[in-house]
């Protein structure tokens, strides 16, 4: 019975020891001249990526004599534990893309340096909404190399069925439609109310619609239950109500495919991506695709973020990756980026050029994207809503006694914040 | 009647446990970009498309064996150290014995997210950081395998152990000559688990390897996945780094119902 164990020991033993003698590893990425760059999977085509980043390294290294730059592939999944563990060793990268909501963590840990100087003279050029979803305290802590943008997404079957012509582009044109569109048997607007859901692409972009904040001014409190918070929460908990939003809200989880818009149950979704749009057009036929602008109630506003490139604190090779930056931020780039990601640019002077369908209408939505909040306890506080958003859904509570309570633990976690 | 209640649970119980695999490796044929379910039980339009695209580009090879690195050189040292430990735990007096093995049981308690931060700065200190050495020596002492090795040596009856010790046998000796081939189910059984921990280990593996070189499959595959990838491509992912623990199962399944068939057995 044991021979057979015994056998298969020897080698293993041997290829443990080969293992741990074997050399260390990491060649390159140490020199004072290199600069080692994070990079995370930006173009969904795992081929496109690799051959995109692998060409910025060596154009680079050609404009950037006396400069190397490694640039390493690393996954969206866990990556805020590995990139807080390497910062945290003074392990981490030189370079990382950064979004919005990360700067805050990252800053208040002492990652962080200004990157001002990288885009000096191109400031100006920039989106300005870009500019402050990473500006902290007056000073830029990532440079914009992307923007992406979500939009409203309309199925014009599903509205010519009810025979509403225009699709609604204000609340009231929403709850205008519901009872047109129920009696055509759809419902009107789609919603992810799951605790997996990120609210950035449901409730925040209502709660900002109708004019209010998540946090208060200073960052130091809740707002999200005041009375635009409560308009919000009401709008969608009528719909729902009323049958107008479907009945797997509570589960769904800002999902296209296989899920009620994806399935042409729902006529309209608020928070759409280009990749849900042209999932659509494969799906429904282009004939029945309509994008439009961000939805209207107060305000017009939709969830979009810059994507940008943030400079390690501890950087080996400060000037190096600078340079890299300035790089990554100059018009070729932002359009090739762009053109390889069909994200859309964060620059006001730049336009990716795109064949992408949709292309014109998410351009169109970008002056009304908005980042959030940042604060460092951006992630915790959301999974203290979406619980109470259920319980708003389900009627258990009125929307502003859910708000309310959520609200009461968010300012218990923000005083706890150094 | 009552002869076939039991097999009709058990047929039932293997049914709900064989449904996510088999879904798993169906939506991961299905046609991508279409409707995942029921979609993908068209079996006349299963596709590669979605393993082809997983594959791309990548650099499967380099992950894979850094992974079979990972697990085999783990399992190898794990079951070394955890017998000789269980095998002191179990049959040798010492002061401090029980202090001792209730405080190593006790970091069970403990999770690894918590413990994760003071690991990577002692290993990344040590120059561990993309070696092979950093990946495999802090995951070495298992508390889990060292309880079951001493759980499993304490029945082993003391006489074989003094008869040993009278012919002449030296420690080492005892420990392989009749601790060993005496524990050889109970290896073969914590092999299976400890290759299936390590080779679907995630967090560790992430944190330590920076470089691509030094992905294990997990890590490398999840490299590849967009933040709007499809379901049919995240299933073919799936389908791809099981496959290596059904063949490690497949291979020591033999052992795995030895040891369960002789428990119980008194020697």
């Amino acid at each position: 019975m044991t021979t057979g164990f015994k056998r298969a020991t020897t080698p293993l033993a041997l290829l443990a020891a080969a293992a741990l003698l074997a050399g260390c590893g990491g060649d390159g990425g140490n020199g004072p001249n290199d600069v080692t760059v994070w990079m995370y999977p930006v173009i969904a085509d795992p081929k496109a990526n690799s051959a995109y980043w692998e060409r910025i390294e060596k154009d680079f290294e050609a404009a950037t004599p006396g400069t190397t730059v490694t640039i390493e592939e690393q996954p969206w999944e866990n990556r805020d534990e590995k990139l807080a563990t390497a910062f945290g060793s003074g392990k981490g990268p030189d370079v990382v893309l950064l979004n919005p909501d990360q700067v805050p963590q990252y800053l208040a840990g002492g990652a962080l340096q200004p990157v001002d100087k990288a885009v000096e003279s191109i400031k100006e050029s920039f989106l300005p909404n870009a500019l402050d979803a990473l500006t902290h305290d007056g000073r830029l802590y990532a440079v914009p190399i992307y923007h992406t943008v979500t939009t409203t997404l309309y199925n014009k079957r599903l509205l010519d069925r009810a025979g509403i012509d225009k699709p609604p582009a204000t609340w009231d044109e929403v709850r205008a439609a519901a009872p047109k569109l129920k009696a055509a048997g759809v419902a009107t607007l789609d919603y992810s109310a799951s605790n997996e859901a990120t609210l950035n692409l449901n409730f925040y972009p209502l709660l900002w619609q109708a004019g209010g904040s998540v946090f208060s001014e200073d960052g130091k409190k809740a707002a999200f239950n005041g009375p635009e918070g409560v308009a919000a929460l009401t709008f969608v908990t009528d719909l729902y109500k009323a049958g107008a939003v479907p009945k797997s809200a509570l589960t769904n989880t800002n999902i296209f495919a296989d899920h009620p818009m994806g399935e042409q149950q729902v006529a309209m979704a608020f928070s759409s991506t280009s990749a849900d749009a042209d999932l659509a057009r494969k799906t429904w036929g282009a004939g029945n695709v309509v994008v439009g602008k961000p939805l209207r109630d107060a305000e017009q506003v939709s969830f979009g973020v810059p994507g940008g490139l943030g400079l390690s604190a501890k950087a080996r090779n400060t000037a190096g990756a600078q340079k890299f930056l300035a790089y990554m931020a100059a018009p070729e780039r932002i359009r090739s980026l762009g053109e390889a990601s069909g994200f859309l640019s964060p620059r006001t002077d730049v336009t990716v050029p795109s064949d992408a369908p949709y292309a014109k209408q998410f351009q169109e939505a970008l002056p009304y994207a908005y980042p959030g909040e940042p604060s460092p306890v951006a992630r915790q506080v959301m999974s203290l809503i979406a619980p109470e958003i259920q319980a708003a859904l389900t009627g258990r509570k009125s929307p502003k006694e859910a708000l309310d309570a959520a609200a009461a633990q968010a300012d218990d976690l923000l005083a706890r914040q150094r | 009647m009552a002869r076939l209640r039991l097999p009709v649970l058990l047929a039932l119980v293997g049914l709900v446990t064989m449904t996510p695999f088999a879904v798993m490796v169906l939506v991961a044929f299905a046609p991508p970009g279409g409707r995942t379910l029921p979609g993908a039980f068209d079996l006349t339009r299963a596709t590669w498309e979605n393993f082809s695209a997983v594959l791309s580009g990548a650099d499967i090879t380099r992950w894979a064996a850094n992974s079979l690195v990972y697990s085999l050189v783990s399992v190898v040292l794990i079951l070394l150290f955890s017998s000789m430990a269980g095998y002191a735990f179990a049959k040798k007096r010492f002061p401090g014995r029980e202090v001792l093995f209730w405080s190593f049981l006790a970091t069970l308690m403990v999770p690894f997210q918590a413990t994760l931060v003071p690991y990577f700065v002692l290993v990344s200190r040590l120059g561990g950081v993309d070696t092979y050495w950093g990946l495999i020596v802090p995951t070495l002492a298992n508390s889990q395998a060292v309880f079951l090795m001493r759980q499993f040596i304490a029945q082993l009856p003391d006489e074989l152990f003094e008869a040993a010790r009278i012919d002449g046998a030296s420690e080492w000796r005892i420990y392989t000559t009749v601790v060993v081939p005496l524990i050889t189910p109970v290896l073969a059984t914590l092999g299976v688990f400890v290759f299936l921990w390590h080779w679907n280990d995630f967090l560790w593996p992430l944190v330590i390897g920076q470089s691509s070189r030094m992905h294990t499959l997990t890590v490398g595959l999840a490299t590849l996945e967009g933040e709007n990838v499809a379901v049919n491509q995240i299933m073919a992912g799936a389908t791809i780094t099981v496959l290596p623990c059904l063949l490690v199962f497949g291979l020591l399944q033999r052992y795995l119902t030895d040891s369960i068939a002789t428990t119980g057995l008194k020697n």
